[in-house]
């Protein structure tokens, strides 16, 4: 003989064993004791939760030799001879295989015949919800009225797709999914009769991935006695369902949650890469929130508090997340679990999750909880916002001006002067202020600036369609906390931006960033000189010079620029020369 | 794919199990093999089948060299029953047959296997006729059921068999492997995103039809951006005339998706895990001007669209209609 499947050794022989069905086995135990039977029995629900097993039990105790009694001996000859398929009083019928009118038209002549060797005449029929229209309605008459020693047993998954008559003729069983709790009962003690080593946590892993279904989790625990060296861990049966671990899927949530899509991205990227599986991730993901909300919504539940019990990171991420932010996100996921099942790229619907979840918690405080008032809210930052940035600027320049009149003025002159002078003039005003706000200018700001500038373009046009035509030419190269650089290829974009429409993206970036920010616009030509220049006093300023000194080499090549630059415009580039 | 160990090197977890249940003796009576196309399950089955027939395996391994082996190689094995679509579809006969057939005896040992390619095509009729059967074979029998996505199967059947989801190979082996052909890169990339299948990838660079591909659809991202009112007449003259079937519909349709993440990989920072890397200029351009949200909405109609080119819409209607979501709000 073979090797058979732990789901198929250990299919129950006794009502006792079938695990969580409760509500199912009294009923049926008293109804054998009280030889209360009914002639139609109907077992439903989902895979795995021992329908089959229970009408098979059932067929055994009633024609057993010591019936009446709770559950069949499986000693008897007849308890014996059912289990080997020897008594063929006990027909087992696959009715996805035999479907048509002609096969129930055979159990119906059949069915007069009294049994062979055994009391009653017991008709199996499994997966009875792919019988045809035809075969149902030949089946009716002889269910509700069958002779006294014949017994019909149905089973199914589906039980929508049984017609009415059939079920109301029929005692209807609901086989419940088997809770983790009972699941867990059920295999210690599989384990323990088999002598397999495995851990605690690996077996309530494996209790809970499969949802329910007997079968399934025995099907798993069957695998990783095969994968495992010695013990089963929890490891090997996260392996085994190319699953991630507790804390990466934390470390992806928070990921998500602080809207930080690079990072989210590159985590799903090398969970990928070592294998793991898309829809199991994202199926872990969903859990996941599950779970951090029940701990929200009920946390004094026995779940919850085992949940909680010695797992800080997740109490603390638990903390972390807002209820509708979780609300939100499950939608999300179950609308993208579905359509994953299908598709042939299942990564990229976790990106997707990843980008569209992200932007949720920025657009969160909008949508929050007063959806009606969130237009007013939005015009009262706007105006926040707007006022944080005036208040600023006249920190920045009003407060020195009263000081300092000379530099006050000086500006102004500028300004005047490239007014009249032309617009290149202009742009190299702004170049020095650039040149300074370098000193200040980081990576990770611009890369934000960088990933949301898109979405500061769709504001824009919002409002107005040319401030976005206008803006489409341009590009951000440079950030810090209150500037953001954008460099542009044609002097009359930039004028455009900078003077028509200025106020209009600065707020929409403002509220873009979280922060007043302030545009700087230049001319491409002019961005290069002043990013040579800075790269220039980058290398020197190690060697000894400090900042200040730096600060003071600038002006003199200030003073270069325009001279060079008169000079470009009048016989270009190619032909200069430019010596010190 | 000759050995376990050579399995491993890809799917080491499944090689694992299978070469250990060998070993052991606890080989179930059922698998199912999910995954997508190159990831090798085909040649895993006929592994395991002959691991399962040989009669001098040396460590779980077959000897490759016994009349087992060999004729269940060159699929002449009597006790091998292979089933494939008959037409579309798995049908309700085809598992009748194959019941009957397992109803007898195996021709020279007890032992018989059966093979299910491209289960999910499977019938509903044919699917349920299966469940008893799977459950309880009569007999020594080893069922290896091979499919796309377990999503599409019956969880019936998937709860009766051993599930062994074979992952895909991480793009970067597959474009190093075409790059060593000899292969330009940029083009590897793109077929190596396209599929994990070497010979597959290999075949789409026949008289060059993925470079050519790859440049219209790059022209045609390009013009939905900066020409938005040619968009159209591109598609009328360079992307319907090329990609003419259905299957090359949803190549073409891939090729969009890729662009999209890379668009989005752009904006993030991540421009090493671009796939079209001759295009870093427009793809920077193109990060500037859609926002995530809209990258987002893109690439979910693209799906969209992927979906509706399997359920037999037209080709052009669907791109066209593909082409206003792409554009819309924009």
């Amino acid at each position: 003989m073979s090797y058979q499947a732990l789901y198929r050794v250990w299919r129950p022989h006794t009502l006792k064993d079938i695990a969580g069905q409760d509500h199912i086995t009294k009923t049926l135990k008293n109804a054998l004791v009280q030889q209360k039977l009914s002639h139609a029995y109907l077992f439903t629900g989902p895979r795995g939760t021992g329908k089959t097993s229970a009408a098979k039990i059932l067929a055994k105790a009633v024609n057993c030799r010591h019936a009446p009694a709770e559950e069949p001996c499986n000693e008897c000859d007849i308890c014996r001879g059912i289990s080997d398929g020897s008594i063929v009083d006990v027909m087992e019928i696959d009715a996805a295989s035999n479907n048509g009118v002609d096969e129930i038209r055979d159990i119906r002549d059949k069915v007069r015949f009294a049994p062979n060797t055994a009391a009653y005449k017991v008709y199996i029929i499994d997966e009875v919800h792919m019988l045809t229209t035809g075969a149902f309605n030949a089946l009716l008459k002889t269910l509700e009225e069958p002779p006294p020693h014949v017994m019909f047993i149905l089973a199914t998954t589906e039980p929508h797709k049984i017609p009415l008559t059939i079920i109301s003729r029929c005692q209807r069983f609901d086989f419940k999914r088997i809770t983790s709790h009972a699941m867990l009962a059920r295999m210690q003690e599989i384990v323990a009769a088999d002598e397999i080593a495995v851990e605690e946590d690996a077996l309530s892993l494996v209790a809970r991935v499969s949802q329910g279904g007997m079968r399934d989790a025995l099907s798993l625990l069957d695998q990783a006695v095969s994968f495992a060296e010695g013990t089963i861990t929890k490891e090997d049966i996260l392996a085994i369902i190319g699953s991630v671990s507790q804390e990466h899927l934390y470390e992806l949530v928070e990921a998500v949650h602080s809207g930080s899509v690079g990072e989210a991205l590159k985590m799903i990227d090398e969970m990928m890469q070592t294998g793991k599986d898309a829809n199991r991730l994202m199926e872990d993901v969903i859990f996941l929130l599950r779970d951090i909300l029940m701990v929200k919504a009920a946390p004094q539940l026995e779940e919850s508090q085992d949940r909680l019990h010695g797992d800080d990171s997740f109490r603390e991420l638990s903390e972390k997340l807002e209820q509708a932010w979780l609300f939100q996100m499950m939608e999300k996921l179950n609308h993208f679990q579905q359509e994953m099942k299908w598709a042939t790229h299942p990564q990229l619907f976790l990106e997707m999750f990843a980008v569209q979840a992200s932007q949720q918690t920025t657009a969160l405080p909008a949508s929050g909880e007063s959806a009606p008032q969130s237009s007013t809210v939005e015009a009262l930052e706007q105006k926040i916002v707007h006022l944080e940035r005036t208040v600023q600027k006249l920190q920045r320049e009003g407060v020195p001006a009263a000081s300092q009149p000379q530099a006050a003025e000086q500006p102004v002159k500028q300004e005047k002067r490239s007014r009249n002078t032309g617009p290149s003039q202009k742009s190299r005003a702004v170049a020095k202020q650039v040149e300074r706000m370098l000193e200040h200018a980081t990576k990770p700001q611009l890369q934000q600036v960088k990933s949301s500038w898109g979405n500061v373009l769709e504001q824009v046009k919002k409002q107005s369609m040319p401030a976005s035509a206008w803006l489409n030419d341009c590009q951000p190269t440079a950030a810090s906390e209150e500037y953001v650089v954008l460099v542009f290829r044609n002097e009359m974009h930039r004028s455009m931006i900078d003077e028509k429409f200025r106020e209009l993206v600065e707020s929409s970036a403002s509220q873009q960033f979280g922060a007043a920010v302030t545009l700087l616009t230049i001319l491409e030509a002019d961005w290069e000189k002043v990013k040579e220049n800075f790269k220039k006093r980058q290398k020197t300023s190690p060697s000894g010079e400090d900042n200040e000194e730096s600060g003071e080499e600038a002006p003199p090549e200030e003073e270069k620029n325009p001279l060079i630059d008169e000079a470009v415009r009048l016989v270009g580039e190619d032909l200069l020369e430019i010596k010190e | 794919m000759q050995t376990w160990s050579e399995l491993s090197e890809t799917q080491p977890t499944i090689a694992r199990v299978l070469q250990n249940s060998v070993r052991r003796g606890r080989l179930a009576h059922a698998y199912l093999f999910e995954g997508g196309r190159g990831t090798g399950r085909r040649a895993a089955a006929l592994l395991l089948a002959r691991a399962f027939l040989c009669e001098k395996t040396v460590d779980a391994e077959p000897c490759l060299v016994c009349r087992e082996c060999r004729r269940a190689e060159s699929g002449n094995h009597p006790d091998v029953h292979r089933i494939q679509p008959d037409g579309q579809t798995i049908k309700v006969d085809q598992i009748r047959a194959l019941k009957k057939e397992f109803s007898m005896r195996g021709m020279e040992s007890a032992k018989k296997v059966y093979i299910i390619e491209e289960t999910e095509t499977m019938s509903a009729a044919a699917a349920n006729s299966l469940l008893k059967f799977l459950e309880e074979p009569e007999g020594e029998a080893l069922a290896v059921l091979i499919t796309a996505s377990a999503g599409q199967i019956l969880p019936t059947i998937l709860s009766r068999a051993q599930v062994m989801s074979f992952s895909p190979l991480p793009p970067d082996r597959v474009t190093k492997a075409l790059v060593e052909r000899g292969f330009r890169e940029k083009e590897a990339r793109t077929a190596a995103s396209l599929t994990s299948d070497l010979e597959e990838a290999e075949r789409m660079f026949d008289e060059e039809w993925i470079s050519q591909g790859r440049e219209k659809v790059v022209q045609l991202m390009n013009d939905l951006i900066s020409r938005p009112q040619d968009a159209y007449i591109t598609v009328h003259e360079t992307i319907m005339p090329f990609f003419t079937d259905r299957q090359q519909i949803q190549t073409a349709l891939d090729l969009m998706m890729i662009w999209y993440r890379d668009v989005l990989r752009m904006q993030v920072g991540q421009s090493d895990a671009v796939v079209y890397i001759d295009q870093e200029d427009t793809l920077t351009k193109q990060a500037f001007q859609l926002s995530q949200q809209k990258l987002g909405k893109n690439l979910q109609a693209v799906m969209d669209a992927k979906r509706r080119a399997g359920a037999n819409v037209p080709p052009q209607l669907l791109v066209e209609q593909l082409l206003l979501r792409l554009q819309e709000g924009s």
